[in-house]
């Protein structure tokens, strides 16, 4: 019982950095307002099926409330009140999938999607494809998915000075229950779905021609979506097609608590998972993009961006000279620490390490490097100031965001007065300037 | 008749029809129980507070943390295993019922609804052909709530609802189908065939309601 209750602990604690919980953040609520945005501009044909507000216009003739309507007396809204719920719950999904004001986000976003994806529910029959992103937003909620990967981070970066690159990760198990949530729930969904086929129709769902008549009958216009395909008409015909397709499909359902216990299985039955769901929406038409997407959160998010990136990185593309007794500029460099994910950058401390910097840079003056951010390229180029981040910009995956933002046009005016006026005002405060023994030459 | 125990017990077996529960199905509810306050005790119990133990580089969670995460999956996954118990629905919680029951035969009904072209009143289409027409509704849906409302007194006000959207839609360019004149609420029924050929012939079609363009809801 000891190993057991250690297993339990292990399994919903185990310690972790916050970075698979940030990606996974970013994952479901970026692809979520990609598909939530995208499909009914990109695909009229079927994305209306993702919007909420037409069923503001559908007579109360068809409102028939379920359970959670009911009891918390939500009442159908107005067209006009449900484009304005649906448009900040697209905020709220953008917002989650930066990292902005995650808390609230990831609130507001599972708040709305209660009234918005139980809303089509009150109208005579409930889907069951958005319960699984439903229970991820809760559970996003209530955990700390924005300690990586958000623009939170880069908040309290700013502000502390502390962040990745400028101290030890946190580790906790904090970081691992809600994943592991989120995998509990996918299991018992499945196997829930088994365990009901075997409850009403026993193993004769699979001897039976169960699945044959509903492969026959999903051609007759009956559900959610059009199958994409006619091939269950040819399974139909082969009772032993259909057999199998029945088998297979429980089978996969019944094990499916498996991937809690083995990576191995995990391997085998998350693709299949998602498969069943293809294989759903090509024979039988409902169409599971939802919980597709959820069975992603088995992937080791944090491995496979490290992975993708670690070719790509360690190349010194900048050194980055600094005055680093100043607070400010420690702040600043935890953010572009926190921004170096291809570890691209060298920081170098002109108060502390200046004879390493004479040494490698002698046209470098250190009054300069302790006046204004300086930043030598690979080539020998050096930049000053407002065009240092500039430089930057460019060697940060994350700064080509802000691209944008340097080549606007008056932007290197504005730019250097703003740069100018921050670095100037830095000697007025906590962030004395050290005793000058620069070398007098200009920087090139 | 009953104590109050069984009425306590009875909706979480049976389908919530005390009539049907049996004392095997006590026993297992028992034994269910059971094992789950054993699983309590025996595991969960003794590591409850672990997460909030400091250890060497890791960062412990404060106990009201903990308290908070166990919250929440007692909310999702008790919710779940009560609705899974009970065969029940209550969305977002649910036993996940969806092509469970066993449904066999070659035929079928359902409740459809049938537009009359304003350019060829001798005629009519489908409305089911084309999921766009009906936006919000889907197939599935619609069937499903047609057959719950067929006999609702305001059915008529609900179906010119339908056309009247049908025509805002084409008119906002949602779908290409045709000017209707008319909607008519059928009651279908097919014999299936394994090649198709009966999914727009069906055996025959009884009316349930008819209604034309301007009428008043």
């Amino acid at each position: 019982m000891k190993s057991l209750a250690q297993k339990w602990d292990h399994f919903w604690f185990e310690p972790a950095t916050a970075d698979n919980l940030g990606l996974a953040r970013i994952l479901v609520y970026g692809s979520m307002a990609i598909f939530y945005f995208v499909t009914p501009y990109l695909f009229p044909a079927w994305g209306w099926h993702e919007t909420f507000n037409e069923w503001g216009g559908v007579s109360l003739v068809f409102w028939k409330p379920i359970w959670l309507f009911r009891t918390l007396h939500l009442p159908l809204l107005s067209t006009q009140t449900i484009s304005a719920m649906d448009a900040v719950w697209k905020l709220s999904l953008v917002l989650g999938a930066i990292g902005l004001f995650t808390r609230f986000s990831t609130a507001v976003s599972f708040i709305l999607s209660i009234y918005l994806f139980g809303l089509p529910n009150n109208f005579g029959k409930t889907h069951h494809l958005e319960i699984l992103l439903l229970w991820t937003f809760l559970i996003m909620t209530f955990s700390q998915c924005g300690d990586s990967w958000s623009i939170d981070r880069l908040i309290k970066t700013a502000r502390t000075g502390t962040g990745r690159g400028s101290e030890p990760r946190k580790i906790s198990g904090e970081y691992t229950w809600p994943i592991r949530l989120i995998w509990v729930v996918m299991a018992m969904i499945y196997f829930e779905a088994g365990v009901s086929k075997l409850r009403h129709s026993g193993i004769e769902w699979v001897t039976g021609s169960a699945m044959a008549f509903f492969l026959q009958r999903a051609q007759y216009h009956v559900t959610d979506a059009e199958p994409l395909a006619n091939w269950g008409l040819w399974m139909t015909r082969h009772a032993w097609a259909s057999h199998l397709l029945a088998g297979m499909g429980l089978s996969l359902e019944l094990s499916y608590p498996l991937a809690l216990f083995s990576r191995r299985l995990r391997w085998i039955i998350m693709p299949s998972g998602m498969l069943m769901q293809a294989g759903i929406a090509v024979l039988m038409g409902p169409n599971f993009y939802q919980m597709m997407l959820c069975q992603l959160l088995w992937l080791p998010l944090d491995k496979i961006v490290d992975g993708i990136l670690t070719p790509f990185s360690g190349k010194k593309k900048y050194a980055v000279i600094f005055d680093g007794s100043c607070g400010l500029c420690k702040k600043t460099i935890a953010v572009v620490k926190s921004l170096d994910l291809l570890s691209h950058v060298e920081y170098l401390d002109a108060v502390h390490r200046w004879p390493e910097i004479q040494s490698r840079f002698p046209n470098l003056d250190r009054d300069r490097c302790l006046e204004d951010m300086h930043a030598v390229s690979s080539a020998g180029k050096t930049r000053v100031g407002f065009d240092a981040y500039k430089g930057l910009a460019w060697v940060l995956p994350l700064g080509w965001l802000t691209l944008p933002v340097f080549y606007f046009p008056g932007a290197l005016l504005a730019g250097n007065r703003i740069y100018r006026m921050v670095a100037d005002g830095r000697h007025n405060g906590t962030c004395a300037l050290p005793t000058s023994v620069g070398s007098g030459r200009d920087a090139e | 008749m009953y104590s109050p125990i069984h009425r306590w017990i009875a909706p979480f077996i049976g389908r919530g029809d005390l009539a049907t529960a049996t004392p095997r199905h006590f026993i297992a509810l028992g034994l269910l129980g059971v094992i789950v306050a054993a699983f309590i005790l025996l595991v969960i119990r003794p590591v409850f507070w672990a997460p909030s133990q400091p250890a060497a580089g890791i960062a412990p969670m404060p106990r009201r943390r903990v308290t908070v995460v166990y919250a929440v999956m007692a909310l999702i996954l008790g919710g779940s295993l009560l609705d899974a118990v009970r065969d029940s629905e209550h969305w977002p919680w649910s036993c996940y019922p969806m092509y469970s029951f066993m449904e066999t035969g070659t035929t079928f009904d359902d409740y459809r609804l049938y537009g009359v072209p304003t350019q060829n009143p001798g005629t009519e289409i489908s409305l089911f052909t084309d999921e766009r027409y009906l936006q919000p509704f889907d197939q599935s849906r619609l069937a499903e709530i047609l057959n719950y409302v067929k006999d609702d007194p305001r059915l008529h006000d609900g179906l010119v609802n339908c056309l009247t959207r049908y025509e805002a839609l084409r008119h906002g360019g949602r779908h290409d189908g045709p000017e209707l004149a008319k909607l008519r609420m059928y009651h279908v029924f097919w014999t299936l065939d394994p090649w198709g050929a009966t999914i727009e012939k069906p055996d025959r079609k009884e009316l349930v309601e008819e209604v034309a363009l301007h009428e008043k809801s």
